[in-house]
Formats: C-alpha cells, structure tokens, sequence
C-alpha cells in the first residue's frame, strides 16, 4: 500500500527543505517532552532514590504503586488530566486545556513513573556496603543518597532518556490534552496522527522517520553528554 | 570538575533553557473552535481561516474530534464556538441551552461505497435507505464507525428509516475515524457510509467506488453555533459571533463554493441568495 522508499524521499526532501510546518511540529514535540522530562526527573529521582535507600513505612507499597503506573496508557493519564483541566474540573479556571501548558502537565504525570521506577532500581543496584561505608564515615541520610545516586548515575541518566523518549513518541495525552492545534500544540505525533487520518501515509510514515531522527539526535546528545563510558 | 560532568551539566541546562525560554508568546486573542475532523481534514478551514484571523486580530485554534465531542467540549465550556454536522444533536444542543446562534450554513453530501464487485448489487441507487435494506438482506460485510459521529448518527438513521437493527454478522463496528474505516472497508470488501470530503481523499487508496449517491437524504448541513455565554462567563462571544457572521458573509460563502479537492467542488454554500 505505502512505499517505504518512497517514503523515505520524502522524509528527507521535509529535512533538507526545512518545511516549516515540520520544524515546528518538532520543536513543538522536543520543547514539550523536554521540559516534562526535566519536570519529572527534578521529583522523580529525589523519590525514585529515597524509595531504595530509606526506610519508612509504606516504601514497598509505594515501589509497587510507581512499578504499576508504567503500564498506565496514554489515553487514561489523557483522561485523567483533562478531567482536572477542563473548565468543569477542579482547574479549570486555568483555562489550561488546550494548550501547552496541559500537554506538559499530562506527560510529565506520565513520565514520572519511568523515572522513579527506573532511578528506583538504578540505585538499588548499587552494592550497599557503599551506602553502609557513607554511613560509618558520618555522611547523613541525604549526603548518603547523594552518594550512592552519584554511583548510580549512569542508571539515573538512563531513566530519564528513557522517559524523554516516552514523551517524545507519546500521542494520546498531547492529542488529548493539546487539541492538536495548528502552530500551537501540534506535535510530531499529532500531526502523524493527522496525516494517517487524512490518508497521506507517505507523509505520516516521512514524518515518523524525522521523529526518530530526531530521537537519534537527542540520544547522541545524551552520550555526549554522560561522555563515552558505555 | 571533569569534562564529562561539564557536559551532562551543560546538556541538562541546554534542554531545560529549551524546553522552558521559548514557549511561544501568547499575545493574540485566541478563539477555541471545535469542529469535526472532516472539515478540518478537506483542508477546507486551513483556506478559510487565516483571512478571518487577519481581520480580527485573533488566533482561531482548530480542534478537530468527532461531532459528539465536539458539542460536549462546548457544553463544558472549553471552547467557544463549535462548528458540526448533526443537525438532531444541534437542536437538542440549543434547546439545553449550551450554544445560542445556531446558523447552518454550508452543506456537503455522504455516499454509499462498495467494493467494485458490489455483491448485494445496490450500485446507481439514489435511495440510501433502500440501499443498506439491500446490504442487510445479502449478508455482506458493511463497516459501520460507531463512533458517535456525525456520520455514525446519519448511518443509524438511514438504518431506522430502513426499519432496521443490523446486527448480521458482517456487520462491524469500527470505533474508528473515516480514513480508517475506509482502509478497513477497502481491506474486506466491505460496504461503507463516507462523507465525500474523506472518500475523495483516500479513493486512490482503497478498492472501493462510489454505489449509491444523490438521495436527500444523503445530504450533510453543517452549522456553527456559539457557546452560550450564560453558561459560561469566559467565552469569547464576540470573536464567536463574528467568526459566525463571517461564515455567512457572501464572501465566504463564494469562497466556500470554490474550494475544490482533488478538483471536485466539496462544499455547497447555502446562504448565497
């Protein structure tokens, strides 16, 4: 039905003509995951990194709880945000729903589970003589997290590209939650979506190749950034 | 501090500056439009609408979902003006007292789609109703949306106006959009209901024809109504009455008999004379 060469061509025909609808649909995708993914992160670790070293009462329920929420689907976290979003909803005098500001909202709810989980097992698998050998040398209960987050830091890291790829390739709390607004919410996925809808395949599968470009670009910068460890 | 950690510092720093410095201004006024995915997708607001946001100044923010989601957005308040195809659905929209200006003011049509073959043999009928009685009676496989839409809603009526209750075997509700009932109909040889702006765009895809069009009953007013402002104090009344009284003008509604898709003429303009 679809040549994926064809495809291709048009992919990089979008690329190297730098439509302008395309560099906004990425920009708009990469500015939105990106400020969700650092959202959750700046709460996720802390927690993901408290939920394997403390211990309080609750710790396993609530390991269990962030494990579950993985498999939560985009539409339900779409569901659930809009039903606070919309004007009849607890924040609906934000007038938020429709707008950036509700997609981030939804795919930082979204990622925060990755990013807990993940840091979560990360730092539990560092060796605990390190966090015990923290603890003989008198490092407190925060310098010992510290301590052992830094030597799971390549894990840590992970959760978080991880989750920025989460929100990246998301559809279901953008469309839901950013209406797919021309110049406004639209994002890489939506307008895929939209594409398909239309029956412009060739376009749609064009523009899931620039997506993974671009996630290859982010990946790159990752590595770059984390140096040449791994 | 080592070079690798300046990098991962400067590389969170980059993406939060990136994420957070350049949202985009909001200074414009924004007007929230809901409407459904088949004026959205002919394209036909993507030609109408940017003359109308120089006139007022605005930004029109197109939402496009079905026809049923389009009316409870605006019964919720979350836009101000809703633009849909369902004429039953507006009436009772406007008599519960969520819009006010109700204007029809445009048309198009649906068509009857089939596999070439055409096994129940319906093809050049200008009786839509008659035509699915036939479907029904010969068992072949017919794609229904049942998705709440505007379509949908036609399709059950030309059902009711049958006196009838498909519920044969090869009858499939898709929970889907147009284009992908159209791929699911083509893929099975089915029969379909389609609105022609969608059939036009994906008939090169699909191995279906056009079997049974022209029946009034076919036809397809569209309308835009205004978000009753008692309900709800934030709606943009104004710029909603405006962007209904521009639809309207003799102006846009040229325009409207002008657009063409794939070279056909889509929409029929009904307030010219």
């Amino acid at each position: 039905m679809t040549d994926l060469l064809e495809a291709c061509g048009a992919a990089l025909r979008l690329v190297a003509t730098a439509d302008a609808d395309v560099v906004a649909a990425v920009s708009a995708s990469v500015r939105f995951s990106a400020t969700s993914t650092v959202l959750a992160s700046v709460v996720g670790v802390p927690l993901g990194a408290l939920l394997a070293t403390g211990s309080f009462w609750g710790r396993r329920a609530t390991v269990a709880v962030f494990d579950t929420l993985l498999a939560l689907p985009t539409v339900v976290v779409g569901l659930m945000v809009y039903a606070l979003l919309s004007r009849q909803g607890p924040l609906g005098g934000l007038g938020l729903l429709f707008t950036p500001g509700a997609i981030v909202i939804g795919q930082t709810v979204l990622v925060l589970p990755i990013v807990v989980a993940l840091t979560h097992s990360a730092v539990a698998a560092v060796d605990p003589i390190f966090a015990d050998t923290a603890r003989t040398l008198g490092a407190g209960s925060w310098s010992t997290m510290l301590a052992v987050l830094r030597e799971g830091r390549l894990g840590v890291l992970a959760a978080c590209g991880t989750a920025l790829g989460r929100a990246l390739g998301e559809v279901g709390v953008s469309m839901m939650l950013g209406g797919n607004i021309d110049g406004f919410t639209r994002t890489m996925t939506t307008v895929i979506a939209l594409e398909t809808s239309k029956g412009d395949f060739e376009l749609a599968l064009a523009l899931g190749l620039v997506l993974l470009v671009v996630a290859f670009g982010i990946n790159l910068l990752v590595r770059l950034g984390r140096g040449a460890r791994s | 501090m080592s070079m690798r950690r300046c990098l991962a510092v400067l590389f969170w720093v980059c993406l939060l500056t990136l994420g957070l410095a350049t949202s985009p201004a909001e200074a414009a006024e924004r007007l929230r439009l809901a409407t459904t995915t088949s004026t959205e997708n002919s394209g036909l607001l993507a030609e109408l609408l940017p003359s109308f946001e120089a006139r007022c100044g605005c930004e029109v923010d197109v939402i496009a979902v079905g026809t049923g989601q389009a009316l409870k957005l605006g019964e919720q308040g979350d836009v101000d003006v809703v633009l849909v195809h369902a004429p039953a659905l507006e009436e009772a929209f406007v008599r519960a007292g969520h819009g006010v200006q109700r204007r029809t003011f445009m048309r198009n049509d649906f068509v009857v789609v089939g596999p070439a073959s055409d096994p129940a043999g319906v093809r050049g009928g200008r009786d839509a109703a008659a035509a699915l009685e036939t479907i029904e009676a010969s068992r072949a496989p017919f794609v229904s949306r049942g998705d709440g839409s505007g379509t949908h809603l036609r399709e059950l009526e030309l059902w009711a106006a049958a006196g009838l209750d498909p519920s044969w075997k090869g009858y499939l509700s898709a929970g889907q959009g147009m284009g992908a009932v159209l791929v699911l109909a083509s893929e099975k040889q089915a029969y379909t209901l389609s609105d022609r702006g969608t059939w036009l765009a994906f008939k090169a895809k699909a191995e279906l024809e056009v079997l049974v069009e022209g029946d009034p009953a076919l036809i397809n007013p569209y309308s835009v109504i205004s978000v009753n402002p008692a309900r709800h104090d934030w709606v943009q009344v104004d710029l909603a009455r405006q962007l209904g009284d521009w639809l309207c003008s003799a102006q846009t509604q040229r325009r409207i008999g002008a657009f063409r898709v794939e070279g056909e003429a889509l929409f029929v303009p009904l307030l010219l004379e």
